[in-house]
């Protein structure tokens, strides 16, 4: 690190700890703590969500996808971008008009609120857990590069800033500390997409013929690949990309801190636009990294890998287009970028915890504000931990899988009990809790018995299922088992009433 | 357990609409589309638009598929508030009387 690039980050990191100071003498009541008071205007969530999306998987990792293998990652971020579309067609809408702090809430207005809550708080605890795991190692993977400091010093780190935005500040620093990291990273992305075009007469069409040229790539690299090789796992990872995001608890989280269901609907309009185009830009950024970092011997090392992992090509190439002050600024959005979205999942962990457990179930609705805000900090403490040690443990995983793992059980567990719990009628208590169940256990299951955990982590010659991920069985199962088990059990009842 | 399921569906109220459906089947058509075409007929995607140009098909229908996300939300989005502007606005506190 150069001392103008160290500047540049120690100054990124102490505006978001300003940000929670700030939030902090704001923050008093539970409305305060998980929905910011609902103060937050639909353009500013709209940022906020455009954050939540844009972590940094997203602008290092697709970047880094496209650089290996060309046209297929870019697949990916034109999946990411049907997701949030679909999240304000189906959901946001009668989200924000029927819940107050979680999803939970919704789905507790027609069906029985004890096992609902139950459900929704273990649903909401395992899909942020393996994202927060995702989350953790990536980060605690960069600090490493970028700092040289110790894995477990980094990942300890990442685990206390966070629980200071979240125990000071909640909802509110939260939000904040994304909207600025969602400016910082959109700003970066146009900078540099302006300096790659730049360098190639501001022609596209040229940017992807000198990629094509670099050496070890061919004309392929211009069309997918991936998809006509296992044509099942395609359809099913466009199924989780799709839907993914309308199960992620901290994404559906966003739709309560806006005033009503106008300001929902606007959040999820400048969200889209901002996400989308970011995606789009993927494109320029990830083979302006194929046609600019080839060949360097500052950013390629002589086995042909990038220097630092694959998912370090967006930082390389921050470097060779902007000297030190753009490798500092990149490098420090990208670290604000995976803080913002950590400290995002422990505030939705801690309010499954807090109000739907302990606030609604295990005191029934009895219990003060201040016991529940007592009760959010200490699951946020406690979260906090979990995340170091577990980010120390899965240390040596693959990141990209636990992400798809996320994504897959939001689709199957979450999205369909919601989605069957807002439009139809016929949905009984029973039916909701097996679907979600049944959704939620055949996701791992299949995960784990696929090429991603069976082969690549157990060291198996062949995976017992194929189909990776899941999300092309186990979502319409969700779907099915709901409607089996509501069907039966209706029909059952209107028996015994005759 | 049964008597939570008689409850009626608390959606139902001014400004409501089920729109979103065929917002989110046109999307998925799209999308459908790209993923169907890049599994089964990846070498029509890999076609240039312009003879001997790189830029291709694939990189066309993606950019369609990110950018018809926009459109249809932009649609979507000033649709739905007239709707909700024609059925009289829901008072903020009666609404959350609902969410409780």
């Amino acid at each position: 690190m150069t001392p103008v690039a160290i500047v540049c980050f120690v100054t990124i990191v102490a505006g978001t700890l300003w940000i929670t100071w700030w939030a902090a003498r704001r923050t008093h009541s539970t409305n305060d703590f998980y929905a910011a008071g609902g103060r937050i205007t639909g353009f500013q969530n709209g940022l906020a969500l455009a954050g939540d999306t844009l972590s940094a998987g997203a602008f290092l990792g697709l970047t880094g996808l496209v650089f290996a293998s060309g046209f297929d990652g870019f697949a990916y971020a034109v999946g990411y971008s049907t997701s949030l579309p679909m999240v304000v067609f189906l959901l946001a809408e009668r989200l924000r008009r029927l819940g107050r702090y979680t999803f939970t809430d919704v789905t507790c207005l027609r069906l029985d609120e004890r096992p609902m809550r139950i459900f929704g708080a273990i649903a909401s605890l395992i899909v942020v857990s393996f994202y927060l795991i995702a989350q953790m190692v990536g980060a605690g993977q960069l600090i490493q590069l970028l700092f040289s400091l110790n894995y477990v010093v980094a990942v300890s780190l990442v685990g206390v800033l966070m629980v200071c935005y979240v125990l000071f500040g909640g909802m509110t620093a939260t939000t904040w500390v994304q909207i600025v990291k969602a400016i910082l990273m959109l700003s970066i992305g146009a900078v540099m997409v302006a300096l790659i075009l730049g360098r190639f007469g501001f022609s596209f069409s040229s940017v992807l013929q000198e990629a094509v040229r670099k050496p070890g790539r061919s004309v392929a690299i211009l069309s997918p690949r991936a998809p006509s090789a296992s044509p099942l796992s395609a359809i099913s990872l466009g199924i989780a990309l799709m839907f993914g995001t309308s199960g992620l608890p901290h994404v559906l989280m966003r739709f309560f801190t806006v005033p009503d269901a106008r300001a929902a609907r606007t959040s999820v309009l400048w969200g889209t636009v901002f996400s989308s185009s970011f995606y789009a830009a993927v494109s320029v950024l990830g083979f302006g990294a194929v046609a600019i970092l080839s060949g360097e011997s500052s950013a390629i090392g002589a086995n042909g890998q990038v220097l630092g992992g694959g998912n370090m090509a967006a930082i390389h190439l921050a470097r060779l287009l902007g000297g030190d002050p753009m490798f500092g600024i990149v490098s420090a959005v990208a670290f604000a970028a995976i803080l913002a979205v950590v400290a995002g999942l422990t505030l939705a962990g801690a309010s499954a915890v807090s109000h739907d457990l302990y606030a609604r179930v295990f005191c029934q609705g009895t219990s003060t504000d201040a016991q529940e805000l007592r009760a959010s900090r200490i699951t946020t403490l406690v979260l906090g931990l979990l995340a170091i040690i577990l980010g120390v443990a899965f240390r040596t995983q693959n990141v990209a899988y636990m992400v798809s793992l996320a994504f897959a059980i939001a689709a199957s567990s979450t999205f369909p009990v919601l989605l069957l719990s807002l439009y139809w009628p016929g949905l009984t208590t029973r039916g909701a809790i097996s679907g979600g169940c049944t959704g939620l256990v055949s996701a791992l299951l299949l995960t784990v018995t696929g090429p991603s955990i069976w082969v690549k982590v157990f060291g198996f010659p062949a995976p017992l299922i194929t189909l990776d991920p899941p999300t092309l069985v186990t979502m319409p199962l969700a779907f099915l088992v709901c409607w089996l088990v509501s069907s039966w059990e209706r029909s059952g009842n209107a028996l015994a009433l005759r | 357990m049964v008597s939570a399921t008689e409850r009626p569906l608390p959606a139902q109220v001014p400004g409501d609409n089920r729109s979103g459906f065929g917002f989110a089947a046109v999307l998925a058509v799209a999308y459908g589309g790209f993923v169907l075409l890049s599994a089964f007929t990846p070498e029509l995607l890999a076609r240039p638009i312009l003879p001997g140009g790189s830029f291709n098909w694939a990189f066309a229908y993606g950019f369609f598929v990110a950018g018809l996300g926009i459109v249809l939300t932009c649609v979507y989005v000033v649709r739905a508030n007239h709707v909700e502007d024609k059925a009289g606005v829901i008072p903020l506190a009666a609404k959350q009387g609902t969410a409780q």
